[in-house]
């Protein structure tokens, strides 16, 4: 039918192909961070609240490093710098020891004034303001090093910017300036959330550049190797290219957005829709060395073949398809857009294939014979005898994998950190590092004091503040923090020398101390930290760790101590750009994890349906969880933590995995239901499938491991692992499964009951 | 041309452009450095900078002795004594509660800004901005209910302003001349009674922990004027003139606004510290009798030729038709 009717198909696909064409053409990446999150997401509302009440910044931080930065000339150029960055897009502030005000005097005498004078200053007044600058404390770690050998320059950036290429505007702007502003003697460099991202986006190019040569290459000499024709290489790689084509247009059409997740969505679909291809070809090239009419190969192909890539699809795809509970609104989109493009691979496989082949000429059984790679026909054969003779040896080097894979697993931390997600030759990494070494830490964590109006704007409210900055300040991994007590204690101590306390002890003195914080424009510091009604209280806590496990860590700690010490009509909440990640990747990280539960639950339930046995279905089951295991093993083993990156090869694998399971227990159940014992179904089943199962695994696994020399770390774990668990599949979908069916007698034939 | 003609062409060229760096414009303003008013001018002056490409360098320097040394600014604002030196229809606007509130002071303001203008023209000043620089309050150790309280009362007078200090005589008061840091202690010791500032003044100067009172009625209203010396302006080019009179009184006006915004803060401030306001209206009859007083001072200060009488009739008009007047 499809052969009469091949003109209009041809049309039809071409006109819907060129549609699809124009719609993918439209996408465009983009990245929200607000996007990502639900508005109904009890913890992105809290930090909503935060943004309202405080606003919000995204420090962009340039470093100055010298013998000492309290060199006349230093300072002098920490001050054109400074002056320079007030000019870059978006910048709200620009504070360093060059724009910052300190309070000098004592009594009616005080007053805020600039903390450097006309610069350059002379060498001895630098030597003063070198001893004024590391004697106060809130400024060490911040605006200078305890050693006075780094300064930073703080550019405040508003917080979560949707429109990323701003942010890249400052990157560039920063850049700029920093060359125009080149001094020997001095080391410049930048770091913060967006010139990381921009250097992240950087890497991302060069990787998606490298990658669109190397991963098809790999592949491409996969396909080579396996049927060392031509046809060999472009009929999968057209019947590749169509559905992609497709499910981006779709994909955009539904109005998704290209990110770092939905960037995934071509490779997901072309790898799945190559494994349906090479299957395809695979048994075409068979049955062709047995049958001689093309089109009677082609009929019998999509005979056998439909049934079984159509269950292979769809237990893909829901695999995939599970993702849509997923928190995160990328995932989501990857999760649907995966599922549809995998069953369109699917459909238009079976109809793209027979129909380019109906058109090419036959390949004689010669050259077939020619062609087939006898070492890897002898392989299975072995394999087939060592199976069918087996007894322990499978089941123990089962144990053996599953107790190691149990080892590493007792060993796997969940943990992220995204400044791993850079490599270290990246600028803004090691300015990172060098921000690490010298200041404090720069994870930030936001702890919001709630309570009734009015609370903090009275002494005790103060000193509630100063409590619970005090134990934070005692907490490991605790750098910094930051209150309006910073504000008002250094202004209140110099108006009143004879004080007994650091802090205004009456609601008359905390209403003077705001009052000439606005006189010398610097309200904004008090508000940034207390709301005008003084119902809310933020205390900015600089953290020394890195990763989100530790992140966590201290936010619990921190809670608790909120809990114990605090009054009891105040609330304490955390938040802040870096406490929402970290909390949010660990939700994604479980949610993956159910839902990768959920999926080898469902395809256990629909392998068990459409082989017409719970047994089968168990049994065709054991083979893909194994792999997964194992990768998450070796991850325990080597130290990879499991993160929303690396999470993902428990779908991306048992997804492609279960495909080659589902073409072996079905070759098996055929040869069963026609009358041959449950040996010689083994061997047929190996002999007929194995070929293709290998072409597919070693090429996909060779594809995912090119990404081992991407400069992401992410991305070589994420490449690495697939192919590890791809190829144990294929070693255990060789060995294991069909010793399961053996050993259960799986499909047994009417008569024989 | 020869070697040392090339020479000679460079150096020109090198010394041309060294020349283009313009020497700064100073220019005096009475708040100090780490003021958000200072730093509102600096940014101002930065963006001169930036529209001329550097042709107009502007310095802002702390200057809180607005009557000396001034010979050498650019620019300065004027207020209090410098403005009454130069301008005599400026101490008309000085008159105690000849204004009760902004609408009032800035009716008299606009009324006056032409003269105030034609003074300083004659002395050789161009006008930016007139400003309103909100009210100053009769703050002080006992309760000051009506005129006849201020008798013998030791008032606080700058030292060096024999303006204000002539001024404040015309009260019935005696003027005590000290500098600013002298005042709270001299609150403490009793050696001062009172005196009339702007809250936040009261406020810096610490004097809000020593004093009692405020009069809940501002007492004198704070009038100011930006100004260039005509002979700097004139030598600009008529681009860069009509840029620095805009962005100068646009950041001064901005900065007079929120000195007034923060008038009324600072009154909470005086109050949460325990300084009890004085209301004038509390009992019938006392509004007539510090109007009554304040005529009485305007006519002393009439006949002592500190002010014109033409000025005072035409500042009575002036309130009497403001929006908000009498």
């Amino acid at each position: 039918m499809l052969h009469s009717a091949r003109i209009p198909i041809w049309v039809g696909l071409g006109g819907l192909t060129l549609f699809f064409a124009a719609q993918a053409a439209r996408l465009r990446p983009e990245w929200s961070e607000q996007a990502e999150l639900s508005a109904r997401d009890p913890h992105y509302a809290e930090f909503q609240r935060f943004r309202e009440r405080f606003g919000g910044h995204d420090h962009l931080i340039v470093l100055v490093q010298a013998d000492t930065v309290f060199d006349p000339a230093v300072l002098a150029h920490l001050a054109d710098v400074s002056e320079a960055l007030r000019d870059i897009p978006l910048a709200t502030d620009v504070v360093s020891l060059a724009t910052v005000p300190i309070v000098r005097g004592t009594g009616e005498a005080a007053r805020m004034e600039p903390f450097l004078p006309d610069l350059p200053p002379t060498p001895d007044v630098a030597k003063d303001l070198a001893r004024e600058a590391l004697g106060h404390e809130p400024w060490i770690g911040t605006l200078v090093s305890a050693d006075g050998r780094t300064a930073a320059i703080n550019v405040l950036l508003p917080a979560m910017n949707d429109d990323i290429g701003h942010r890249l505007e400052a990157v560039a702007a920063v850049e700029e300036i920093l060359a125009k502003h080149r001094r020997p003697g001095t080391v410049v460099t930048f770091t913060g959330f967006s010139p990381l991202a921009h250097d992240m986006l950087r890497a991302i190019n060069h990787d998606l550049l490298r990658f669109s040569f190397l991963m098809p290459l790999v592949v491409l000499i996969c396909l080579w190797r396996a049927f060392r024709t031509w046809r060999g290489i472009w009929l999968p790689t057209l019947t590749v290219a169509v559905p992609v084509v497709w499910t981006l247009g779709l994909f955009n059409l539904a109005e998704g957005s290209l990110n770092a997740a939905t960037a995934m969505l071509p490779t997901l679909v072309a790898v799945n829709g190559l494994s349906y291809a090479i299957h395809f070809l695979n048994d075409y090239h068979l049955a062709c060395a047995r049958t001689g009419d093309v089109r009677e190969v082609l009929v019998g192909s999509v005979r056998r073949m439909g049934p079984a890539l159509g269950m292979a699809a769809l237990t893909t795809a829901i695999g995939f398809g599970t993702l849509v509970f997923a928190e995160m609104r990328s995932l989501r989109e990857l999760g649907w857009a995966t599922a549809v493009g995998i069953l369109m691979a699917y459909g238009l496989g079976m109809v793209l294939m027979p129909l380019l082949l109906s058109g090419l000429p036959r390949p004689s059984p010669a050259a077939l014979r020619h062609r087939e790679l006898y070492w890897l026909r002898a392989g299975l054969g072995r394999i087939a005898a060592f199976v069918n003779r087996d007894r322990w040896k499978t089941p123990a080097a089962l144990a053996l994998l599953a107790a190691l894979a149990a080892i590493g697993i007792s060993r796997i931390t969940a943990d992220m950190d995204m400044t791993q997600y850079l490599p270290e030759s990246m600028p803004s990494k090691r300015s990172l590092r060098t921000l690490q070494e010298t200041m404090a830490g720069f994870q930030m964590l936001e702890v919001v004091l709630d309570a009734q109006p009015g609370t903090f704007l009275q002494p005790d409210g103060l000193h509630q503040i100063e409590l619970m900055a005090e134990r934070m300040a005692g907490l490991e991994g605790v750098d910094k923090v930051a209150t309006v007590n910073d504000f008002y204690g250094e202004l209140h101590r110099a108006r009143h020398p004879g004080a007994p306390g650091r802090l205004p002890e009456t609601p008359g003195q905390i209403a003077e101390t705001r009052l000439l914080l606005a006189s010398a424009g610097r309200r904004h510091l008090a508000d940034a930290f207390v709301t005008p009604d003084g119902a809310v209280a933020r205390l900015s806590v600089r953290l020394g760790c890195e990763g989100t496990a530790e992140h966590l860590r201290l936010a619990r700690q921190i809670e608790a101590l909120g809990g114990h010490e605090l009054a009891p009509d105040i609330r304490v909440s955390l938040t802040g750009v870096t406490h929402l990640f970290a909390v949010k990747i660990h939700a994604l990280t479980r949610s993956l994890f159910r839902s990768f539960g959920l999926t080898f639950l469902m395809i256990t339930v629909l392998f068990s349906v459409l082989l017409r046995s719970p047994k089968a279905g168990i049994c065709a089951m054991v083979p893909n969880i194994l792999p997964v295991v194992a990768g998450f093993g070796l991850m325990g083993a080597i130290g990879i933590s499991l993160n929303a990156a690396t999470v993902m090869i428990a779908s991306v694998g048992i997804g492609i995995a279960v495909d080659d399971t589902v073409h072996l227990v079905l070759r098996y159940r055929r040869e069963r239901v026609a009358g041959r014992s449950p040996n010689s179904s083994v061997r047929h089943a190996l002999l007929g499938t194995g070929r293709a199962l290998v072409y597919s695994s070693v090429g996909l696994a060779a594809g995912f491991a090119s990404l081992g020399v991407s400069q992401f770390r992410p991305n070589r774990e994420f490449g690495l692992l697939v192919a590890f668990v791809l190829l144990v599949a294929l070693a255990v979908d060789l060995f294991v499964t069909p010793y399961l069916m053996r050993l259960f007698n799986l499909f047994e034939p009417p008569e024989a009951e | 041309m020869n070697r040392a003609g090339a020479f000679l062409l460079a150096l020109g060229l090198v010394v041309a452009a060294a020349g283009e760096t313009s020497e700064p414009l100073r220019f005096g303003a009475p708040w100090p450095l780490g003021s958000k008013a200072m730093a509102d001018l600096q940014a101002a002056a930065r963006r001169l900078a930036r529209q001329t490409d550097g042709r107009l360098n502007l310095r802002f320097v702390e200057q809180m002795d607005l009557g000396a040394g001034d010979e050498s600014l650019a620019g300065m604002l004027l207020a209090g004594e410098s403005l009454f030196r130069r301008s005599p229809a400026a101490r008309v606007l000085a008159l105690p509660m000849l204004a009760g509130n902004a609408s009032e002071s800035a009716a008299l303001l606009a009324g006056f800004a032409d003269a105030m203008a034609a003074d300083l023209d004659g002395d050789g000043w161009a006008v930016l901005a007139t400003l309103d620089l909100g009210f100053a309050y009769l703050v002080s150790m006992r309760p000051i209910a009506r005129p006849a309280d201020l008798e013998s009362l030791r008032f606080w007078v700058p030292a060096g302003d024999s303006d204000s200090l002539r001024v404040f005589e015309s009260f019935g008061v005696r003027g005590v001349p000290l500098e600013a840091r002298a005042v709270r202690d001299a609150l403490r010791t009793g050696e001062l009674d009172a005196l009339a500032v702007p809250p936040l003044g009261a406020i810096v100067m610490q004097c809000h922990v020593e004093v009692r009172h405020v009069l809940d009625d501002p007492l004198v209203h704070l009038a100011g004027v930006a100004a260039m010396r005509r002979g700097v302006l004139e030598r600009m080019d008529p681009t860069d003139r009509r840029l620095v009179q805009e962005e100068l009184a646009a950041a001064f006006e901005a900065i007079a606004a929120d000195l007034r915004r923060q008038e009324s803060e600072s009154l909470e401030v005086l109050i949460l510290s325990g300084v009890a306001r004085t209301p004038v209206e509390a009992e019938e009859g006392r509004r007539a009798e510090w109007d009554a007083w304040a005529r009485e001072v305007a006519d002393r200060l009439v006949a002592g030729g500190h002010v014109s009488a033409d000025g005072v009739a035409q500042a009575r008009r002036l309130r009497e038709s403001s929006p908000g007047g009498p």
